[in-house]
């Protein structure tokens, strides 16, 4: 991998009884955009209050080009662009006067620079408006431009594109797209898995506080698809397939569907007509993130 | 950092609709108790004379540094409690902090922001007051005697209230940190306010301990104030302490909150 800009390793964070966070491990290189996906309450936003010295961790560190963070200790911080949840901005102030107010923190002189922020994000027009006269999108555009305000090599996002129009996501998307080839290393938590899927390079799925699958989304994506086959009888053909030597699992779904994960639809379609069970229709479910999301987090809460 | 923070905290302060109600409140009340003093004997209801004495010049001065101090403390709860518990409810404190700013010099810078408000709150009342006490005063002695006057000695005492502020502001953070409730540390910072008041008006020439307070050190700091009138000197009163003791005193009491303030914060988790 490039150069590391943000290394978690066995990350833990317990309040009394609960444990939020468990042994979060993961690395993010230079130019990646990262993307840290999980359900609410699977300790995101927690890891994420760890990464940016907000919150202490119990066990683990952070370390930002290479530099450990804690919040005592997060000088580091001043090379990162964040974006949290709570966008943190003054209402009875405009989105420019929010703007200084960051750049004055990162000793960012004249408004220049907000002003080019402003555009990049387009708010332009609003930037002398209050922020408390902001739409959610405009709120977060706005969040957005706090975080590129100081050219950060390192951007912390959470829920990017929450509350935008597909066209404002596409912008977003785009935006993001263009820093990271720049060398911007982004590390975004969403729920958009749709989005997730199209512009992150990795991604890591949290669930009741432990990552349970990390990787390349295309390698995490590259898995035999499953044959969907249409049978009169589907819980007598998922018991009989279930004995098929390959099949990893065989579950009716949507009424009268059988997915068979494991073998080829070939093998499917020969086992059944053998036993005498014609399909009415055989297909084949492509696998996306979504979908891998859905089955990762449901074996979680199952066991 | 550490300046363009106390710019910030200005900015915030500043263009908060409350601070500024709040001061025309307490601008309000000191113009309507000596418009009312003023009315009383022009209706003519026969006034003691430090009651005249409290609505023209150089006394007049005095009372509206008591009434900065008085009044004023709890425009001083009001501030620091929305200053402080906003940040942490607005999630402004979190936005901060994630650029590597450091938590004691976010709360030092906070700290040191609110002593030019408070130096408002202590000079708006005499500011304001000043025309109209002078106005009576031609009404009721036909003439402004300014030598009367130390102005140095107005300056100082504007100086004196703002410093006495401080134990509050101190109080009002800390519980601001340990609470994070506007609700809470309002309601804490006011009832500390009051009940010492009452503590100190009851009880305070009776129990020796009580100068200690920082209601007793603001008044020992305020009984400088009657040398506004250059014709007048501080009197003896045991139940107040010396000036330097007071000063010292007051300093005290703010480091101490203030250090708790940084210990709690120090510790604490910030979560959404």
């Amino acid at each position: 991998m490039s150069e590391i800009v943000l290394e978690i390793r066995q990350l833990t964070k317990r309040y009394k009884d609960i444990t939020a966070v468990s042994d979060v491990n993961l690395s993010v290189g230079r130019g990646q955009i990262y993307g840290f996906l999980g359900p609410n309450g699977s300790g995101k936003t927690t890891s994420i209050g760890m990464i940016l010295g907000l919150i202490h961790a119990t066990r683990g560190e952070v370390r930002i080009m290479g530099e450990a963070v804690t919040p005592r200790q997060n000088g580091p911080l001043n090379q990162v662009g964040a974006m949290l949840g709570q966008h943190g901005f003054v209402p009875y102030l405009s989105g420019e006067e929010n703007l200084l107010m960051l750049a004055r923190i990162h000793g960012i002189v004249g408004k220049g620079r907000i002003k080019e922020v402003l555009a990049q994000v387009g708010l332009e027009p609003a930037g002398q408006r209050k922020v408390s006269s902001y739409s959610m999108g405009m709120k977060q555009r706005l969040a957005l431009g706090g975080a590129l305000l100081d050219r950060p090599k390192l951007l912390i996002l959470d829920e990017p594109t929450n509350g935008l129009d597909p066209a404002g996501m596409r912008e977003v998307r785009n935006l993001l797209r263009t820093l990271a080839d720049d060398g911007t290393t982004v590390f975004l938590s969403s729920h958009m898995l749709h989005e997730v899927e199209q512009i992150c390079d990795r991604v890591a799925v949290l669930n009741h506080g432990t990552v349970v699958a990390e990787g390349n989304v295309a390698k995490l994506l590259e898995r035999p698809a499953a044959t969907l086959v249409r049978v009169p009888s589907p819980e007598i053909a998922a018991t009989m397939l279930r004995d098929l030597e390959g099949v990893s699992s065989a579950e009716v779904v949507q009424g009268n569907d059988v997915a068979v994960s494991g073998v080829s639809a070939e093998e499917v379609v020969a086992f059944l007509v053998d036993r005498g069970i014609i399909p009415s229709s055989v297909s084949t479910d492509q696998t996306d993130l979504e979908s891998l999301f859905m089955e990762i987090t449901k074996k979680g809460a199952d066991s | 950092m550490f300046w363009g923070i106390v710019v910030n905290e200005h900015r915030k302060v500043f263009k908060r609709s409350l601070f500024w109600v709040a001061l025309i409140i307490l601008t309000g009340i000191s113009l309507i108790m000596f418009a009312g003093l003023y009315f009383s004997q022009q209706a003519g209801e026969t006034l003691i004379s430090g009651d005249i004495a409290a609505i023209t010049w150089p006394f007049s001065l005095v009372a509206a540094l008591q009434h900065a101090d008085q009044l004023g403390i709890f425009i001083v709860v009001l501030l620091t409690a929305t200053v402080a518990c906003q940040d942490y409810s607005l999630g402004t404190m979190r936005l901060w902090l994630s650029r590597g700013l450091k938590r004691p010099t976010l709360w030092t810078a906070k700290t040191t922001a609110l002593i030019l408000p408070f130096l408002l709150i202590a000079a708006l009342p005499i500011l304001a007051s000043s025309p109209v006490t002078a106005y009576f005063t031609l009404m009721l002695k036909g003439t402004i005697n300014y030598s009367e006057i130390n102005l140095i000695q107005v300056l100082l005492g504007v100086l004196r209230t703002a410093y006495s502020f401080l134990p509050y502001a101190s109080i009002t953070l800390f519980l601001a940190v340990a609470t994070r409730s506007l609700a809470a540390t309002f309601g804490g910072g006011a009832a500390f306010a009051l009940l010492e008041n009452l503590v100190c008006q009851l009880l305070g020439e009776k129990i020796e301990i009580l100068k200690f307070l920082p209601r007793q050190m603001a008044n020992s700091l305020a009984n400088s104030n009657w040398l506004i009138s250059n014709t007048s000197a501080i009197a003896e009163n045991s139940a107040l302490l010396a000036n330097g003791y007071a000063v010292v005193g007051l300093l005290l009491w703010a480091l101490l909150f203030f250090s708790l303030t940084l210990l709690i914060s120090r510790g604490q988790d910030l979560t959404e």
